[in-house]
């Protein structure tokens, strides 16, 4: 029997590690893709959007002509750049041919998208943008791939021959500004989500341009089975496919703050509350003893501990979240924490933050307009 | 309605500088922050989304940063990892894979087996300390223990590592 490896020998081949490996094809393309990374654009949805030169010529030309042709050229350029002014829009609220489950999967209903139906082909496959929907906090489009790919159930798509789907690298969306909307929230491989529009998009309606260069054959990558590593590029078809639709962004508001929350050694302080009628987005912050211990020494676990929310309808049926977290600062100010929600309606809802914060007195009501 | 007009040029020139002075040091620590992701167990697609959702945030509480960037950026990634799973619309069974190694092709294939087989705490410490070469104090900031709790947790996960190669070099020879 071989001697019992020395806690010597464990270190030096753990520090020998590194250069006795290489990485698999897909992490280093997924490394050069963040050493590209640009904070810029990734941060892109969280300013505000400028004129491009296409409006600036508008508005230029329209100051040089005579008054008649001004007011022809100001509705032209409105028809474009302003749909709800125009009154071109494709409001027509249904399901279509979109299952619940897909629907439910984003927090929505079929009374809550509109009907699309711009379809593109390419290299022998064609994309149909079925539905979209905007409201203040996020943007959503239902894409189907040769007439699949929203229908029945989302845990069967994507075994058989024929399911293709989208992936966040191989799209761009874009407004008739020229404003470049990221990838956020909950996505899939047909349904996704975006950035909230900006403004003048959020405020005169949005002529959005989705442009697709690649589809992924999901199914190739299922008949690896599970735990299998693969690179993306043997399962991907490059194409170009350019989607249109016009959407206006439902309204979102902000809610007036609940009372701080106080529990043993934290104090829970809403910082901003905002809702659409889909969707629900706090922020607060937590401060008290039990932060200080946990920026001192305690786990991650103990900060899931710290903020683990969960919302309520006035019915008590738990609204399904998107995506919480916190973060710990270092300098000594209290935990910031935040969490998007998908509600049903307006109503009145019941936040709980913790697992420990379930009394009566710690949890609070708000009520979406 | 014509949009606000942009503040100064001054501000403007800093921003700007802040900006590549960030992204210059988020390069230097990327690979480390996605080597770090995939060894607590996230696929590729999302030790990268982690590491790029890490910026934003890194980028956003900049102002609260205290020490050296790489090990205040290395501390949100495993946060980030620890506490906040990507939700993505339900994908098929099949397609919902464990995370492969990222490191499939190694000289010592057995360490890296007896790795996987630690608790992701152990193995982040183990390799931020060893295969990353970061200080115990680095280490127990980043994982957010006590530098005495860093050390026992090393310890006891060179020793969970001993055994378990211990162990796989016994079946070796059954």
């Amino acid at each position: 029997m071989k001697p019992v490896a020395s806690v010597e020998e464990i270190e030096s081949r753990l520090r020998a590690l590194p250069a006795a490996t290489s990485l698999t094809a897909s992490d280093e393309r997924a490394l050069l893709r963040l050493e590209r990374f640009d904070l810029a654009f990734a941060e892109v949805g969280r300013r505000g959007a400028r004129s491009t030169p296409r409006l600036r010529f508008a508005t230029v030309a329209a100051a040089i002509v005579g008054a008649l042709l001004v007011i022809l050229l100001v509705n032209t350029t409105g028809a474009y750049f302003a749909p709800r002014y125009a009154r071109i829009l494709a409001d027509t609220p249904g399901i279509g041919p979109i299952s619940g489950r897909y629907l439910q999967a984003v927090g929505l209903s079929g009374a809550d998208v509109t009907l699309v139906g711009d379809s593109s082909t390419s290299a022998g496959h064609t994309l149909k943008l079925v539905a979209a929907y905007a409201d203040g906090l996020r943007t959503v489009l239902f894409v189907s791939i040769d007439g699949k790919g929203l229908t029945g159930d989302p845990k069967q798509f994507g075994l058989h021959p024929g399911d293709w789907g989208l992936s966040y690298d191989d799209v761009t969306l874009t407004d008739q500004f020229g404003h470049s909307y990221a990838g956020w929230g909950v996505g899939g491989p047909t349904a996704l989500q975006f950035q909230p529009l900006v403004w003048p998009a959020s405020a005169v309606g949005a002529r959005l341009t989705l442009h697709v260069t690649g589809l992924w054959a999901m199914w190739k990558g299922a008949a690896l089975g599970p735990g299998a590593s693969f690179d993306p590029e043997t399962v991907t078809v490059h194409g170009d496919w350019n989607l249109h639709a016009t959407v206006v962004a439902e309204p979102s508001h902000p809610i007036a703050l609940p009372e701080p929350v106080q529990s043993d050694g934290a104090v829970y302080t809403f910082t901003s509350v905002t809702a659409s009628h889909a969707t629900l987005v706090v922020h607060l912050t937590i401060s008290g003893p039990i932060t200080r211990e946990i920026k001192s020494s305690a786990t991650p676990d103990a900060l899931l501990g710290l903020f683990s929310p969960r919302v309520f309808d006035a019915e008590g049926r738990e609204m399904q979240l998107q995506d919480y977290g916190s973060e710990v600062p270092r300098n000594g100010g209290p935990v910031s924490a935040e969490m998007t929600a998908f509600i049903t309606g307006p109503g009145r809802y019941r936040i709980v933050l913790a697992a420990a914060l379930s009394a009566p007195d710690q949890q609070r009501w708000i009520v979406v307009p | 309605m014509v949009p606000p007009a942009s503040v100064d040029v001054g501000l403007h020139d800093r921003s700007v500088d802040e900006r590549r002075e960030f992204e210059a040091n988020f390069r230097l620590v990327s690979r480390s922050a996605f080597l770090l992701a995939r060894q607590l167990g996230r696929t590729t697609d999302q030790a990268r989304d982690i590491v790029q959702d890490a910026a934003l945030r890194a980028w956003r509480y900049r102002s609260t940063r205290e020490g050296e960037f790489r090990r205040w950026f290395l501390a949100i990634v495993y946060r980030q990892c620890r506490s906040r799973v990507p939700e993505w619309l339900p994908l098929p069974t099949g397609l919902e894979r464990a995370a492969p190694d990222a490191i499939d092709r190694s000289m010592d294939p057995y360490l890296v087996a007896a790795m996987r087989k630690l608790p992701s705490r152990q193995r982040a410490a183990l390799w931020l300390r060893y295969c990353d070469d970061l200080a115990i104090s680095d280490v127990a900031r980043i994982i957010g223990c006590s530098e005495p709790a860093a050390k026992q947790l090393l310890l006891r996960a060179r020793e969970a590592l001993r055994q378990r190669l211990q162990a796989s070099s016994e079946e070796i020879e059954r």
